[in-house]
């Protein structure tokens, strides 16, 4: 059954995930930096009839064990001893990729070798004779453009006549002679744009402006126009005017007893925002819907089942309406937007920009994908620090994730919380954070001790973001997210609704008391909204929202700024912990898990006791 | 502040080392917590050099490493500049192989592309960010 195994290797960005999907036709994440592999795919193609499962591994520049990911890789190889390597190569790159060919050639693999994204090699003024390396070494070389499909009928192919290479002695001065006589290489005349923009974002004075364009186009699309323009129309337009109404006059129908729902006033105002407090207004229009409240003295199963579908802890009108009208609109936005900059290749020279900083907190410059990746999602994110070096590295930067960086999800919904506040407090807020994060960045990195890994990355080439795969990424993304966000949402408010049921809502209210209204200075029942917050942070977030901007805000500015602190500094989720806990271990996790509910609540407080100290 | 091994240069007799080896085993009551160096070459105790200190040596006196004639480190260059490189200096050996497996072997001429925030050098299609500690290390001879 080995014999009919490929497995795909190569260094890391040279397109083996896009040839993995292509080959077998099933959907991989793709993008363009090195690391997005970072679990083995498995996938069938069929050829003259047979099967073959393909396996797809992560990047690596050389066959030893070094790096998390890289043990991945050999572990693979290890494990299936007589399985043919499909070995794919960045034509560009040639030098490197015969790097791993002569490893491999070491341990007696049978390989093919693919030249891989040949149109940028022509580009760039490079000619490959892959006629001539195949003679010298022995294996078929097959030139291809995996995005562009071109050479993939011909790797599947050469599959049969895969051989070992003949490629020994000392690698350099092989690896010169091979280089010597099949590659030939003319420096075109000036740069390209790509260039010139790659270039651009690692200077100093330019990167840092592209910097701040960067991050005021995310802000504008995904705080402005995702979690403002779209949530408005899907939660207050559709949601609250359609859906929600509509379910209620359903399940009073269908169960009738008597009770009458109050009406409330929806306001929805359709508007390309420019600020988060103004905007260009295109339509507005004011209706009396009606609100899951009602007041009735009636018992019974009905009224049961009626709540726990649109009462005030309903699956439709709370679950279903945070969830699909507040979290998913700001997560498309986030997901398209970060495929686009995945893609252009534009998050590694990020790294060479923050590098320094992050060397403060024990971090080098390469921590700044997970993080980036982290306001993505934080579960996602956990995963991807396998691609820092050493065990430091990667619990300091989980911690942080854990810790200081919110969600796509958690963040807009924050964003529309800072709405309610004073632009000054808003940047406390926002500096308080980068201040945490730093602090316990490097008081962590200091306890742990031990060094930091040398910062050298390779920065891929700037390529135009493809649409379909931004495209396919995104839904790929999306359909991950709602089926793990949106389930969490329904037992949270399952619990919820079980909670109030019980008259124990009021007892937790009660016994954390001492701690939301003494310590934080919030209202008794925001206890709710950190309970919630427990199982997904967002959760609590939009709770809180809720009562700060609800219909009659029960919080003033001051207890919002406090909120936020407390919610922000939560665990983002708990499908994070379970990774925490897969990626580090259950002790380490639960340590995590412990300091960071603490962590919160004592800043939150301080900040809280401060403030009023302070008298503002 | 020990970040990472760093090298310490015997100021007596000139020795190169890492930290890593110096720890006193004389069985002296002050143990691990004597914050003397002891070179391993002369044997000479001296305190390391703390980092302000260091910091305003290298302001005063820019480091000024004698070279063969014609060679030069990374940080010697000036951006857009080509050069030849020749060896990794330093005594940290998988810094020298994670270079070598990006294409930085003997004779491979590269180009500085800039110099701040971090070093970038292009060799031949392979663009690869480092920081100023290993830019240092890298030693190649101008054209």
């Amino acid at each position: 059954m080995n014999a009919r195994t490929l497995i795909l290797v190569g260094n890391p960005n040279v397109g083996k995930s896009v040839l993995f999907s292509k080959l077998t036709g099933k959907f991989v994440v793709i993008s363009n930096y090195p690391g997005t592999t970072v679990e083995i795919t498995r996938g069938e193609m069929q050829l003259d009839g047979e099967k073959f499962t393909v396996i797809d591994s992560p990047g690596v520049n050389e066959l030893a064990p070094r790096t998390e990911d890289a043990r991945v890789t050999c572990d693979v190889l290890r494990d299936h001893p007589e399985a043919t390597v499909i070995q794919v190569a960045d034509a560009k790159n040639l030098r490197r990729a015969l790097l791993v060919t002569h490893q491999l050639a070491r341990q007696q693999r049978r390989v093919v070798l693919v030249l891989n994204m040949m149109d940028e090699l022509d580009a760039c003024g490079g000619k490959i004779d892959a006629r001539r390396l195949s003679e010298l070494l022995g294996i078929p070389v097959v030139p291809t453009i995996a995005t562009a499909n071109t050479g993939i009928h011909l790797v599947q192919k050469s599959v049969p006549a895969a051989a070992v290479p003949r490629l020994d002695g000392e690698p350099l001065p092989a690896i010169n002679e091979l280089l010597g006589q099949t590659y030939r290489h003319v420096r075109p005349r000036g740069a390209t744009f790509a260039q010139q923009l790659g270039w651009w974002a690692t200077h100093p004075v330019k990167g840092l402006a592209l910097l701040a364009l960067a991050l005021y186009v995310t802000f504008w699309f995904v705080g402005l126009f995702g979690a403002g323009t779209l949530v408005d129309l899907l939660e207050t337009g559709f949601f609250g005017r359609y859906v929600s109404p509509w379910a209620i006059r359903a399940v009073d129908a269908v169960l009738p007893f008597p009770h009458q729902h109050e009406l409330e006033i929806s306001d929805l105002k359709l508007e390309i925002p420019v600020t988060p407090a103004h905007g260009i207004e295109l339509w507005s229009s004011q209706r009396a819907v009606l609100s899951p409240h009602y007041t009735s003295a009636a018992t019974g199963w009905r009224r049961l089942v009626h709540d726990f579908l649109v009462g005030p802890y309903g699956l439709i009108t709370m679950a279903l309406s945070y969830g699909f009208a507040i979290v998913l609109p700001i997560v498309t936005t986030f997901f398209l937007l970060f495929g686009v900059l995945e893609d252009s290749g534009y998050l590694p020279r990020l790294a060479v920009m923050v590098n320094r900083i992050f060397r403060a907190m024990g971090l080098n410059g390469k921590a700044v994908l997970p993080m980036v990746l982290g306001l993505g999602c934080d579960t996602m994110a956990t995963m991807t620090t396998r691609i820092l070096e050493t065990r430091k590295e990667r619990l300091v930067t989980t911690l942080l994730l854990a810790l200081a960086v919110p969600c796509s999800a958690q963040l807009g919904v924050l964003l529309a919380m800072m709405t309610r506040i004073s632009a000054g407090a808003a940047l406390f807020w926002f500096l308080l954070m980068v201040g945490v994060m730093f602090l316990i960045g490097w008081l962590a990195s200091k306890l742990y001790g031990g060094a930091t890994s040398d910062f050298i990355l390779e920065l891929p080439p700037m390529r135009r973001p493809l649409f379909g795969n931004v495209l396919v990424k995104t839904l790929a993304r999306l359909e991950w997210y709602v089926k793990e966000v949106i389930p969490l949402f329904v037992l949270g408010t399952a619990a919820l609704f079980v909670l109030d049921r019980l008259q124990w809502l009021a007892k937790i209210a009660r016994l954390g008391e001492p701690l939301v209204r003494g310590w934080l200075g919030l209202p008794a029942q925001t206890a709710e909204a950190f309970l919630v917050g427990f199982l997904r942070r967002d959760f609590g977030a939009v709770y809180l929202l809720d009562a700060a901007t609800g219909p009659n805000p029960s919080l003033n500015a001051h207890q919002v700024l406090v909120a936020m602190v407390t919610i922000t500094l939560f665990m983002p989720c708990i499908a994070t912990l379970f990774m925490i806990s897969r990626e580090l271990g259950r002790k380490t996790a639960a340590w995590i898990a412990v300091f960071v509910f603490g962590f919160a609540f004592l800043v939150g407080g301080l900040v809280n006791h401060t403030i009023h100290w302070l008298g503002f | 502040m020990s970040e990472k091994p760093a090298t310490l240069k015997c100021p007596l007799c000139g020795f190169e080392f890492e930290k890593a080896n110096t720890v006193c085993t004389h069985g002296c009551p002050l143990g691990r917590f004597c914050k003397l160096i002891r070179c391993p070459s002369c044997q000479y105790e001296f305190p390391e050099p703390s980092r302000p200190l260091t910091w305003l040596a290298k302001l005063l006196h820019p480091a000024q490493r004698p070279r063969v004639a014609g060679e030069a480190d990374l940080t010697q260059l000036e951006a857009g500049e080509s050069a030849e490189f020749l060896r990794v200096d330093g005594a940290n050996e998988s810094r020298r192989h994670t270079l070598s497996l990006y294409g930085l072997v003997p004779g491979t001429p590269l180009t500085l592309q800039q110099k701040h925030p971090a070093y970038v050098v292009r060799i031949g299609e392979t663009e690869l960010a480092l920081e100023a500690d290993i830019a240092r290390e890298i030693l190649v001879r101008r054209r």
